[in-house]
Parts: structure tokens; C-alpha cells; sequence
């Protein structure tokens, strides 16, 4: 055993704070939620832990799964679970499992045991929130329960870290010599459990009918033969062979609780959330208060950050004017205080905005409130071919498609999953935000409208423009997909709870700790393959330009600025990145943008956030005058070379905030699109869909407005 | 008469009794509502669709056209 890593997978019910267990053994930054299904995706976390037993520390791998009811999964993340703790080739296959169970509802908790310890898994059960089962006088025998079970039961508190030193400790204890096994297929049906561990090559009987009763689901992987076929030979079916199964260990269960409660009929404390029910789903203020916290929300993001967004900013710009100061004058010095500075000021400054509002979203995930927003939009969301569970991805997409379409994998039914993740990336995600704001800043007038100011209303136009994009696109979805597979709604409606805030905390840091690394790193490399791209040009063009507006006559004649700034327009247009939006120009005119715009439509390709910092480069490389001016001045005195109008024309504008609404600029989405549907014909669909779209709407915006 | 879980109203319960939807009886079988427990209708959602109902301390919802599917004799 000496230096060895134990795997320790934690299992269990959705909602049985299973998250709450692994952040408190491991103290990383998982995030965990009050709604089924937060954790899509297996966690995992290295701890050293002193062992008396070896008198050593020995190094514990906690591995925090997808919570699942049971072994017969209906879903992707829960069969993501089902694989790591059945197949004992995968890299997580645990040494030991913790099943954490919801000391208020035992009974669900024990199916799931019982099946982990029937698989031969050395098991220890861990009753979480034991809390609630005190304040309802309930009381539990522990000691009984572990002689029942043959593992051991240990009683914890997860969110005030109770119980977590035994919890441990008990992972060190070895596996009893004799195991019990409580529902044994050697003995429910001899001769069909031979036949079934001959076919799948399984030793353990209970793998072998697991294997059988999700045949359905693992049948292409595993290319099975037909178990269908074989278990019809006695009359059962893989769901009859699931439905016997439970029913069988309900009844054991229920013998071995009446031993260990002092009372069965558990009356769970449900009466504070029914009253809070009674409201937030109810018909008329049920819908008001969701709206009110949207509302709300929006409200919270671009008021609380209006502070820390301007200081952010000034920061930045007297850092570049500084640093403009101190460095030698030359290259290195433009590319850092006019392209790397400004770009990386541009996104940062945003985030306060997304730090508001991953918070608030792991407020009302922990909270519960979110699973009360699918029950009361399920039946409106169904006419639009999707679900109630679909509302989750759609609402956490205004922070980031990413996690968004990840947490889809809870919807059963392929085709609404489809539908979500397809319509999701229109939702309007925090990295457009920059884009918005700087645009928004350009086009227009700070004006107010009775109480509301003209920018805060457009603002809050985008967004509802992108939640409607994404419902009509999902009706038109409806209409095209053929599916015979049948949509669920049955799901636990969890009990409220306060939001833990140390949760929110965390889920806040982490965010903004991802976006500013991934956002940062694409941006400063993106920064310096633009700046060398607009300084440098094909052949001798650039050394005849210098030669042209070195003229004397010419300085004489128009004075020393406008020579330069002419010579470094003319440069830009001539150099690399000029040519790349020169050649994008006839596609993109009809939309009223020239090739500047042109230039950063290529370069935010992979990351729309990436306009802003490219419109720094370009604006810094092409102005050298206006040094110190914000980029928002520049861009409002820009004219086109050729008609001599504003480059940034309100119409101009609209239909550029337009393009960044609909059109798929971010890689990371692609790629997750393409992780979760397995092919790349989805991403690729939804590629050319959204730039369609956004093509089209750009384009009749434009020409109504100019 | 036949009650089921559709037509069973706000705050009266009932005893599972039955499921005529196999691929549905078994989400419902997994959370612990079995043939023998007792379900208590709570509420429904807006426009009446999905019920929410408590069983054995939890609460579940399920659309209409699901719970239609699970049987209940009256306690």
C-alpha cells in the first residue's frame, strides 16, 4: 500500500450535497448547486491524509460524480457515473466508494447503496445533512444500520464540515471478510444469471445483469450479443429486469429501516417550501418574480460595476501612458501600450459584470430556485420543442454558452437536448457584453428616456433579442427534427435552502480566474500577431510611402500632423492586416462595415471579446496623434477614406452590434457543441446558421437605417 | 372509480396502485414512488400543467399526460 493512490469516488442521489462533501474533503474550488444536475461532469481532487493505521499520510484521489438514483441510468450524466463505477478498466475506477445520502430521504439513498455494495465496490455510506433529520426528532441508529449493511455508516454534516474527520478515517478501515450481497441474480434466477455472465464475460452475477437490464443503452458500445433475445427465452425484458430489481431492494430496505429509525413515515420538514412554492409558482406572481429577478439582475450587473469597470479602465490607460513614458521609444513599446494594454484593459474591465453575474447564478442554482423556473416554464417552453430543464442552459448562457451547454446533459430526450444546445449560443453571453458597451458608447447619444437611459435600454433590447433569436430558431427546430423519443418532465423538485455563500464565493473567483486566463492568453497573442500584421506589408510598398510623405513640400503644404496621420492610414491599409480586411470587403460592405472592421470580424473569429482589443491595435496603430484619447473617441471621429463619412454611422453600428448578436464567433463553443454531440455535423450546422443569421439581420438593419 | 394521478386533486392523496407506462414507471420506481406509497397531490403549475406531488418527503413534478399513467386506489 505503501505511496499508493486510493480512487474514492463519491456517489449518490441529485441534491443530496454529495458537491458539498467533496468541497469540504478536498477544499477545491467545486461547484455545487441546489438543482439536479449541477455536476454534469466528473470532479476530481487530490488529498493527503494521515492514516494511523499505516502511520503514514497516504495520498486520497476524491473523485465527485454526476448524482443518479440508481444504476439504471436514463440520462448522459448519469451514465457517465454508471461507467466509472461499473467498469473497472476506466482510469477513475474507485478502490472505495462513498455513497452520500440524504439523511431526510434514506430509503431512495439505500437503493443506490445497495447496488454499489452488490457490485463488490468496498463501500462506506455517509448520511449527509443529518441536521434535518434531528429537527424532525427522527433518529437514526447508526450502529445498527452499519451491521445491517455490512459497511460502515458514518453520520456528517457537510455544510458546517461535521463528521468529516470519521468520514475519513473510515475510509482506511478494511473491507469486511464477508461482504453481504442483497439481491443476488445467482439466486432470483439461476440459470438465466449463468447464461448472462457467460455472454458478457462478467464474473460478478450483479455485473452481468446490470449489463442486461441497460442493455438498450449499452448494446453499440460494448457490442453485446443479443441479450434481448436471451432474456426473452425466460420471459423478461431489460426493463422488467430493472422494475424487479428495485421493487425487491425497496422491500429489503424498508425491513432494514424499521430496525434502524424510530419512526418510518418520514414527514420531511416541506412546509417552508411549500409556502415559498405557494408563491414563486404561482400563475400570475410566479412569473412576475422570475422576471423581477432577471430584471433585477441586469440591473445589479450594469449598476454595482459602473465603479470598478471605470477604475479598471483608467488603471489601464494611465498604465500604457506610463509605460509609454518610461520604455525606449520603438516597436516594443507600440505593441505593448497600443495593442497588448488597451486590449487586455478592454476585457478586463468587464470584470466586475461577470463576477455580478456568475454570482447571481449561483445564487438562485444553490438557493433551489432554479428548478421552480423550469416547473413553471415547462409547459411554455414545450410549445418551442424544448423543456422546462431547457430554461437552466438558456439562463446560465447569458454568462457563458460553455458551462451552459454542458449542463443540457440532464435533458433526457435527445431532441430537446438538441434544440437547447443548438439555440443556446444565441442567448447573449458576457463576452459580448464588451463588444456591446463599446459600440453601444459609439452609436449612441447618452440620452435619457423619462426614467431609463437610452444605452441601458438598448442594452436590455440585446439580450431579449438574442432570448427570442433562440426561441424562434427552436420553434423552426421543432418543425425540421423528427424524433419518436418520448420527453419527460419527472424530476425532484429540491427543498429551498439559503445559498451557501462560500459556494458563491468560490463559484465567482473561479470564473473570473478562467476568464481571465483564457480571455488574456487569446487576446495578447492575438495582440501581437495583429500588431505585426498591420506593421508590416507585402514588397516596398511601406519604404515608398515613407519616401511620398517625407516631401518637404508635402509637410510644408498640409502641415506635420496630417502627414503623419495620412502616412500611417496609407501604411495600414498596406500592410498584412489591411489586405486580410481588404479582401473580406465586398462581403461585408453591403453591411455598411469597411475594412477595418473588416480586420477585426477575422480576427474575433475565435472569441468575439477580441474586438475590442483589436479595435485598440488598429486605432492605436493608425492615429498616432490622438495619443491618450480614449478608444471610443477615435473610433467616433474615424471617416471612410473613400466617402468621408463616419465609419461608425449609427446605422453602421446597429448592424455590427447585430452580427455580434447572432454570429458563432467562439471556438470554445464549437468545441463543446462538438464534444456533446459527438460529430461535427451540429457545430457545423449551427456554424453556418448563426452567420447567416447574422448576415441577413446586419444587413437589413443596415439598410433601413441608412 | 379509477382514480389517477392527473385527476387527483390539490391536497388529497392516494395510494400507487398500479402503472400502465413501463418506460415512465421506472423514473418514477427510481424515486422511490412504488406500488403501496402514498402520494399527496401539492400543486399545479400555471396553465395546470406540470403537478407537482409529494411522496415519501419528496417533492416531484411530472407532467399531466405522465401522471396519467400511474394508478392510485383511494386511501
Amino acid at each position: 500500500m505503501f505511496g499508493k493512490v486510493i480512487n474514492v469516488a463519491l456517489v449518490g442521489n441529485p441534491n443530496s450535497g454529495k458537491s458539498t462533501l467533496f468541497n469540504a474533503l478536498t477544499g477545491l474550488n467545486q461547484k455545487t448547486g441546489n438543482f439536479p444536475g449541477v455536476t454534469v461532469e466528473k470532479h476530481s481532487g487530490k488529498v493527503r491524509i494521515f492514516n494511523p493505521r499505516l502511520n503514514e499520510r497516504q495520498t486520497i484521489n476524491f473523485i465527485d460524480l454526476p448524482g443518479t438514483y440508481c444504476l439504471f441510468p436514463k440520462s448522459l450524466d448519469e451514465l457517465e457515473t454508471f461507467k466509472v463505477i461499473t467498469e473497472k478498466n476506466n482510469a477513475d475506477y474507485p478502490d472505495k466508494v462513498i455513497i452520500v445520502a440524504d439523511a431526510s430521504n434514506l430509503k431512495r439513498s439505500l437503493l443506490l447503496c445497495l447496488q454499489v455494495i452488490d457490485l463488490g465496490i468496498p463501500t462506506v455510506l455517509a448520511v449527509n445533512m443529518i441536521d434535518l433529520l434531528e429537527r424532525s426528532k427522527l433518529k437514526l441508529d447508526s450502529v445498527r444500520l452499519a451491521a445491517e449493511l455490512g459497511v460502515p455508516v458514518i453520520a456528517v454534516n457537510a455544510r458546517d464540515r461535521k463528521g468529516l474527520l470519521e468520514l475519513k478515517q473510515a475510509l482506511f478501515q478494511d473491507q469486511v471478510a464477508e461482504p453481504k450481497v442483497f439481491d443476488n441474480p445467482e439466486i432470483q434466477y439461476p440459470e438465466l444469471s449463468e447464461l448472462l455472465k457467460k455472454h458478457t464475460g462478467k464474473e460478478n452475477a450483479y455485473e452481468a445483469a446490470l449489463i442486461a437490464s441497460n442493455y438498450d443503452l449499452l448494446k453499440e458500445e460494448k457490442s453485446l450479443p443479443d441479450l434481448r433475445e436471451v432474456l426473452k427465452h425466460f420471459n423478461k425484458t431489460p426493463y422488467s429486469l430493472q422494475t424487479e430489481e428495485s421493487l425487491r431492494r425497496y422491500a429489503m430496505i424498508q425491513s432494514i429501516l424499521e430496525n434502524c429509525l424510530n419512526q418510518l413515515t418520514i414527514t420531511r420538514a416541506l412546509s417552508f417550501t411549500m409556502r415559498l412554492d405557494a408563491l414563486f409558482t404561482h400563475p400570475v406572481w410566479g412569473f412576475l418574480i422570475f422576471l423581477s429577478i432577471l430584471f433585477f439582475v441586469f440591473q445589479a450587473i450594469f449598476s454595482w460595476s459602473e465603479v470598478p469597470m471605470d477604475l479598471i479602465d483608467s488603471a489601464f490607460l494611465s498604465l500604457s501612458e506610463n509605460l509609454r513614458e518610461i520604455l525606449p521609444q520603438g516597436a516594443l513599446n507600440d505593441l505593448l501600450t497600443e495593442g497588448v494594454i488597451p486590449g487586455l484593459g478592454g476585457i478586463f474591465m468587464f470584470i466586475p459584470q461577470i463576477a455580478i453575474l456568475f454570482a447571481f447564478i449561483a445564487m438562485l442554482e444553490d438557493s433551489g430556485y432554479m428548478a421552480r423556473v423550469s416547473f413553471i416554464m415547462d409547459r411554455v417552453m414545450r410549445k418551442f420543442g424544448i423543456n422546462g430543464k431547457s430554461v437552466i442552459p438558456l439562463i446560465s448562457g447569458v454568462a457563458c454558452a460553455v458551462p451552459a451547454i454542458m449542463s443540457a446533459r440532464t435533458i433526457k430526450n435527445w431532441k430537446e437536448r438538441l434544440i437547447t444546445i443548438f439555440v443556446t449560443p444565441l442567448m447573449s453571453c458576457s463576452a459580448r457584453l464588451p463588444v456591446y458597451t463599446l459600440l453601444i458608447a459609439v452609436a449612441v447619444p447618452n440620452k435619457e428616456l423619462g426614467v431609463f437611459n437610452l444605452k441601458g435600454l438598448l442594452m436590455m433590447g440585446l439580450y431579449l433579442i438574442g432570448f427570442l433569436a433562440a426561441l424562434g430558431t427552436a420553434m423552426f427546430m421543432k418543425w425540421v427534427i423528427k424524433s419518436k423519443e418520448r420527453s419527460y418532465f419527472i424530476m425532484e423538485l429540491p427543498v429551498y435552502r439559503m445559498p451557501q455563500w462560500r459556494v458563491v464565493a468560490l463559484t465567482m473567483t473561479e470564473k473570473v480566474r478562467v476568464f481571465i486566463r483564457d480571455a488574456g492568453k487569446v487576446i495578447i497573442a492575438i495582440s501581437i500577431l495583429l500588431w505585426g500584421l498591420s506593421s508590416y506589408g507585402p514588397g516596398n510598398k511601406f519604404e515608398e510611402l515613407e519616401a511620398k510623405y517625407s516631401n518637404p513640400e508635402l509637410i510644408q503644404q498640409l502641415g506635420e500632423s496630417e502627414v503623419s496621420n495620412r502616412l500611417s492610414s496609407e501604411k495600414l491599409r498596406n500592410s498584412y492586416a489591411g489586405i486580410m480586411g481588404k479582401t473580406i470587403e465586398p462581403v461585408i460592405a453591403p453591411l455598411g462595415f469597411d475594412w477595418k472592421i473588416g480586420i477585426a470580424l477575422v480576427t474575433s473569429f475565435a472569441a468575439r471579446e477580441v474586438f475590442v482589443g483589436t479595435m485598440a491595435t488598429i486605432y492605436g496603430a493608425g492615429a498616432d496623434d490622438e495619443k491618450g484619447t480614449t478608444l471610443k473617441n477615435r473610433m467616433i471621429n474615424d471617416r471612410n477614406d473613400q466617402t468621408g463619412k463616419p465609419v461608425f454611422s449609427l446605422a453602421a453600428s446597429i448592424a455590427l452590434i447585430l452580427f455580434y448578436a447572432f454570429a458563432m464567433q467562439c471556438m470554445s463553443t464549437i468545441a463543446v457543441v462538438y464534444r456533446e454531440t459527438g460529430s461535427w455535423k451540429w457545430p457545423l450546422i449551427q456554424f453556418v446558421y448563426m452567420g447567416l443569421l447574422a448576415w441577413f439581420s446586419a444587413f437589413i438593419s443596415f439598410q433601413l437605417l441608412s | 372509480m379509477s382514480v389517477d394521478l392527473s385527476n387527483l386533486e390539490i391536497g388529497k392523496s392516494g395510494i400507487i396502485s398500479a402503472f400502465t407506462d413501463v418506460e415512465i414507471s421506472l423514473k418514477l420506481i427510481e424515486l422511490g414512488c412504488i406500488p403501496g406509497v402514498k402520494v399527496t397531490m401539492i400543486r399545479k403549475a400555471p396553465f395546470g400543467d406540470p403537478l407537482a406531488f409529494a411522496c415519501s418527503g419528496a417533492l416531484i413534478s411530472i407532467r399531466k399526460q405522465e401522471a396519467s399513467t400511474v394508478l392510485l386506489e383511494s386511501e
